[in-house]
């Protein structure tokens, strides 16, 4: 035979048992911070002549015309040092807000991390702030890194994700050969 | 008493889901990573060729000279008739000034330069003779054997440094020529010759 409860207990017990439930649904699952995910392989995008000033892959720049003494005797004429026109407009390039890292993390978890970024350019031949041609490691394209600020923007309804990207600067007046120039960018990031 | 004693237990589990929800969203302090890209530029090819359009080349004056070729005896008949060898081409004294065959070879020093970026860091420069006579009338003087040279290379045609697009990293070179004056006759300008060196990257 059933013992009637006091409804006042009944209702104390459920209200304190969907209070319990609710509370036990709000207890994240997961407390760990996001991930960090680092591109492996960055390929620029090429640079084009036009970047320099030029509109063609080969110049002919014609100096004014030489009047200079000649001998009858056989021998080396004396000509002055060349005057070199310029001809490009700049030997430095640049490849803008290019993506190295991402971090991903649940924004109603993990509140969004204040970031410090360091980056250390080497070319494969072990030059600081280069990159060195494939096949001759002395002819090297200067490199300096700007990392840009940390960028955050909500991916979904949970998840949160920051890019880190840097400005290269790039000065191709000490390469000597065309063709593909390697370097590692080395990344520190820490995170508060 | 259970009302109290259930509050009693909602309200402790409350305030542990509290602490256990701020402790989740508090980020690890600290926390450090690292990563590597390897990062792949690409330039392009580019050459450029720098030379001069027009060169004129002032040949000195060659010093005027008097040649005393000797004493001569010439037997002369009462007809007024000479006999006896005068100036031959054999007997005739050198002057100051002489060419072999008539010809000098002309070396210009610096009248090209190449820079830019090549797959090998090659240039092939070559040169190529269009009008070979510079000419004053029928006066004429002929440009044969034109080469180009960058000191250590000497030819038609050459393979030379491309040391990058700076103007500091310029390889210069010359030409080399010989002139044949043998059919020259007139002091004067003679014009009319002309060579095109061309450059390409290798």
């Amino acid at each position: 035979m059933a013992i009637p409860q006091p409804l006042s207990a009944i209702s104390v017990r459920g209200i304190a048992s969907i209070l319990l439930l609710v509370m036990l649904l709000a207890i994240p699952g997961e407390t760990q911070a996001g991930s960090f995910f680092f591109k492996r392989r960055v390929n620029l995008p090429n640079a084009e002549l036009y970047e320099m000033g030029l509109s063609g892959e080969g110049v002919s720049v014609a100096l004014a015309p030489l009047e200079t003494d000649a001998s009858w005797d056989d021998g080396t004429l004396i000509t002055p040092d060349m005057p070199l026109d310029q001809v490009y407009s700049t030997g430095r390039i640049q490849r803008r807000d290019v993506l190295l890292w991402y971090y991903t993390y649940n924004h109603k978890s993990e509140k969004q991390p204040v970031f410090n970024v360091r980056y250390r350019v080497l070319s494969k031949s072990g030059v600081e702030n280069a990159f060195s041609h494939q096949k001759d490691s002395g002819s090297l394209i200067l490199a300096n890194i700007t990392g840009k600020p940390v960028e955050c923007e909500k991916k979904n309804k949970n998840k949160s994700r920051c890019f880190g990207r840097a400005d290269l600067d790039l000065d191709i007046t000490g390469a000597r050969k065309s063709g593909k120039y390697f370097g590692t960018i080395e990344i520190t990031i820490t995170s508060y | 008493m259970l009302f109290f004693k259930s509050l009693r237990r909602a309200a402790a589990i409350a305030l542990v889901t509290v602490l256990a929800a701020n402790t989740a969203f508090a980020t690890v302090s600290g926390q450090s990573s690292s990563g590597k890209a390897k990062v792949t530029a690409n330039i392009p090819e580019f050459i450029v060729l720098h030379y001069y359009s027009t060169l004129t080349l002032n040949f000195d004056t060659p010093t005027s000279e008097a040649l005393d070729e000797g004493d001569k005896d010439f037997n002369v008949s009462w007809k007024g008739e000479a006999s006896g060898e005068g100036l031959t081409t054999a007997n005739l004294m050198d002057a100051k000034l002489e060419l072999s065959s008539g010809k000098t070879t002309v070396n210009l020093g610096k009248v090209w330069a190449v820079r830019g970026f090549s797959r090998e860091g090659l240039a092939e420069v070559s040169i190529t003779v269009g009008n070979n006579t510079l000419a004053n009338g029928n006066s004429k003087i002929v440009m044969s054997n034109v080469r180009v040279t960058d000191g250590s290379s000497t030819g038609t045609s050459i393979r030379t440094n491309l040391g990058g697009i700076a103007k500091s990293s310029a390889t210069f070179g010359g030409v080399l020529m010989e002139l044949d004056f043998s059919k020259t006759s007139r002091s004067g300008s003679h014009s009319g010759g002309e060579y095109t060196i061309t450059a390409a990257t290798i």
